[in-house]
């Protein structure tokens, strides 16, 4: 068998897509869906990408050194680092839509047709392009599409769907590469979906003994394993029609805890209801909430929409976070022309998923929090977070969502039945570390529940972990104990998941 | 005598204050700016994603042009694939020495990602290992499958099984047909 091309650094510093988060790994591994000595496949294949996984791992293992997979280098938390083996995995874009009938399991009630089947490193783009181009789409996707199909789902990344939820609720399998040079299908004993045939064809180890194995399997961060590749139903393509408008704050307040979207004059709810709230700007008359709603369309082409002559630099978001270090009192003035420049209101921009929720502009040093809270709560909780603002500006606003609760163990969006999510995007600088930090005060103060999300900036000790996960913790490291002998616990471990005891 | 001076600011003083601090803002945001920010400009395949995480050059050029480093060879960084994004940067300091010198010595920093394949591309054949010093390392034994046979063909031109609801009749792009893959 010929072996699997990968390339390696030393030594090598890296950082996150939005710079606020640095390491050095000793060793930082590529890996690719080619062989080193034998010529590349005639289309794009699995087979070496997964061999190169396995011999990463395996050589870790060997060297007794932690192993992390980094995928679109997205997100905001330390999940994907550690400083000795990184691999990134964008190179493994393997995907493949429809399943034969041998590979399927006959109790399987799905559409064959709709199976997809991708490896790790299959960036949402890719995947929204892949599936549009021949009829399908994501069920749902993140609010934006550099992450990796892995990296969105492992930590539990979601739109605003709120009768669906995240993206890890709609995977229906996870291929994960483990120690002792083995390598396992899990899913769901109530949702079987691939035959023996498909796992032998993978040479895999298929269990799906129960539900638990995968519910703590699919949102683990890289804690299970490394994810060669998911598989999930694609949904017919379809169209979301797409309307901003300002309100007033009063207006939209009224909808946060009930989801009545009459004050905001949507006559029901949307695939997609989201807020962005000037915290500076919430008196009467000010528009200071700024209202995004997407309804579901039939599909027809439509042309995508074209970008700006001109955006903010590549350091805007570091200057804007150092001019409000030393003056906050002009924060109230930007935050105003800034999201007055960036949402425009619109009406009925019709878009596939694809075109909607496209690439992000936004780069720079950006930190960003995300708040999970049960619906009840909402109102208080993001009150809570224009209390903070109103007594210590910072360059960050609120963008609220809802998404149905995630059946995922250590998923940020399991309040039941919508959690409702308060993500917190802002300039980098102290200053925004210190609101957060008073953010998450003034949320335990209000005695309120509260999650985080993974993929973004986390509180340094997990103090909150008690009331907001209660047993899913110990059940997640109980079925992670199951699946990974103690070398292989330690193995796919870091600091990071020391730090929030999760280890 | 001296009368007892209010302890509410005029709204003279009040303004002067304020003058005063948006000035210290606008020097401090100056100050900032000229620290902490580069010049950039970018070219990109927006709708192509990269392969790799961005490498960082420096590159010179001295004499006004009639000197410069090589062309930066990005075969074995990018495995003979093309590149997704080049991002030319300079700072203060480089533009300094340029004018210091008189534009005998001129730095640039690039920063460049490679392109991928899509989904459905191929992969163009790498440079040999032995040119870029690729590492071999074994792959465990047990639970491999085999090397793809010859099941390459292309899609049988079948049309997807489900269709929106209320969808138009427009054909979609490509077709798919379940029975023609690897699974």
């Amino acid at each position: 068998m010929p072996n699997p091309l990968l390339t390696v650094l030393r030594n090598h510093a890296w950082k996150n897509k939005h710079e606020n988060v640095t390491v050095t790994a000793e060793s930082f591994y590529d890996v690719f869906n080619l062989w080193a000595d034998a010529p590349a496949p005639a289309k794009n294949d699995w087979r070496p990408g997964l061999q190169g996984l396995r011999a990463v791992v395996a050589d870790a293992e060997r060297r007794e050194k932690r192993i992390r997979a980094l995928g679109g280098a997205w997100s905001l938390s330390e999940a994907a680092t550690t400083s000795e083996v990184m691999v990134n995995t964008k190179g493994l874009n393997f995907v493949e839509l429809g399943f034969r009938t041998e590979n399927v399991d006959p109790a399987f009630g799905g559409n064959r047709a709709a199976l997809c089947f991708t490896q790790c490193g299959v960036s949402v783009m890719e995947l929204y392009q892949f599936l549009e181009a021949r009829g399908f789409t994501l069920p749902t996707g993140g609010a934006s599409n550099g992450q990796t199909i892995a990296g969105a789902v492992s930590t539990g990344t979601h739109g605003a769907a709120n009768q669906l939820g995240s993206m890890q609720d709609f995977m229906l399998g996870i291929h994960l590469v483990i120690d002792g040079g083995r390598h396992v299908w899990i899913e769901r004993k109530s949702r079987p979906v691939v035959s023996e045939a498909f796992c032998q064809r993978l040479g895999a180890e298929l269990k799906r003994e129960d539900d638990a194995l995968f519910d703590a399997a699919i949102v683990s961060f890289g804690s299970f394993g490394m994810i060669h590749a998911l598989l999930f139903e694609a949904e017919p393509v379809f169209l979301l029609e797409r309307t901003l408008e300002r309100h007033d704050y009063a207006d939209a307040k009224r909808t946060f805890s009930t989801l009545d979207l009459a004050s905001v004059g949507l006559p029901d709810l949307p695939f997609h209801y989201e807020v962005i709230v000037d915290p500076y700007h919430t008196g009467n008359g000010q528009k200071g909430a700024y209202v995004r709603s997407m309804y579901k369309r039939p599909f027809a082409a439509v042309p995508p929409e074209t970008s700006a002559a001109v955006s903010p630099g590549d350091d805007a978001m570091a200057f804007l976070g150092g001019v409000t270090n030393i003056a906050p009192d002009i924060v109230p003035v930007i935050m105003a022309h800034v999201l007055g420049l960036k949402l425009p209101e619109k009406k009925g921009i019709l878009g596939t998923p694809g075109q909607q929720f496209g690439p992000t502009d936004s780069r720079g040093f950006i930190m960003s929090i995300e708040i999970g809270v049960a619906l009840p709560d909402a109102e208080n909780a993001i009150d809570a977070v224009i209390e903070v603002a109103k007594q210590f500006p910072w360059a960050g606003f609120p963008a609220i969502r809802y998404v149905k609760a995630s059946s995922a163990t250590l998923a940020f969006t399991h309040f039941a039945p919508t959690t409702c999510t308060i993500e917190i995007p802002s300039a980098g600088s102290d200053r925004t570390k210190a609101a957060f930090e008073r953010i998450w005060t003034e949320l335990h103060r209000r005695r309120i529940v509260f999650t985080l999300h993974w993929g973004q900036c986390l509180r340094p000790a997990a103090v909150h972990f008690p009331s907001a996960y209660g047993d899913r913790v110990p059940a997640w490291q109980a079925a992670r104990r199951t699946l990974l002998a103690p070398a292989g616990q330690r193995l796919f471990s870091s600091a990071w998941l020391e730090k929030l005891g999760l280890a | 005598m001296r009368r007892k001076q209010s302890r509410t600011p005029s709204s003279a003083t009040r303004r002067g204050h304020s003058r005063q601090r948006a000035s210290i803002a606008l020097l401090c945001a100056l100050a900032t700016a000229s620290l902490v920010s580069c010049y950039h400009y970018r070219v990109a395949a927006p709708q192509v994603s990269n392969q790799n995480e961005p490498i960082s050059v420096t590159k010179w050029s001295f004499f006004w042009g009639l000197l410069q480093e090589a062309d930066e060879d990005t075969s074995c960084a990018c495995l003979n694939n093309g590149l997704k994004e080049t991002t030319a940067s300079t700072n203060l300091a480089y533009v300094l020495l340029g004018v210091v010198t008189l534009g005998t010595v001129m730095p640039l920093e690039l920063e460049y990602s490679c392109a991928k394949p899509p989904p459905d591309g191929k992969w163009p054949n790498p440079p040999p290992a032995a040119q870029c010093g690729f590492p071999v390392l074994p792959v465990p034994s047990g639970g491999a499958p085999a090397p793809r046979e010859s099941s390459d063909e292309p899609c049988a031109p079948t049309a997807p099984s489900s269709t929106p609801s209320g969808a138009p009749t427009s054909p979609p792009v490509v077709p798919n047909d379940p029975d023609a893959g690897d699974f």
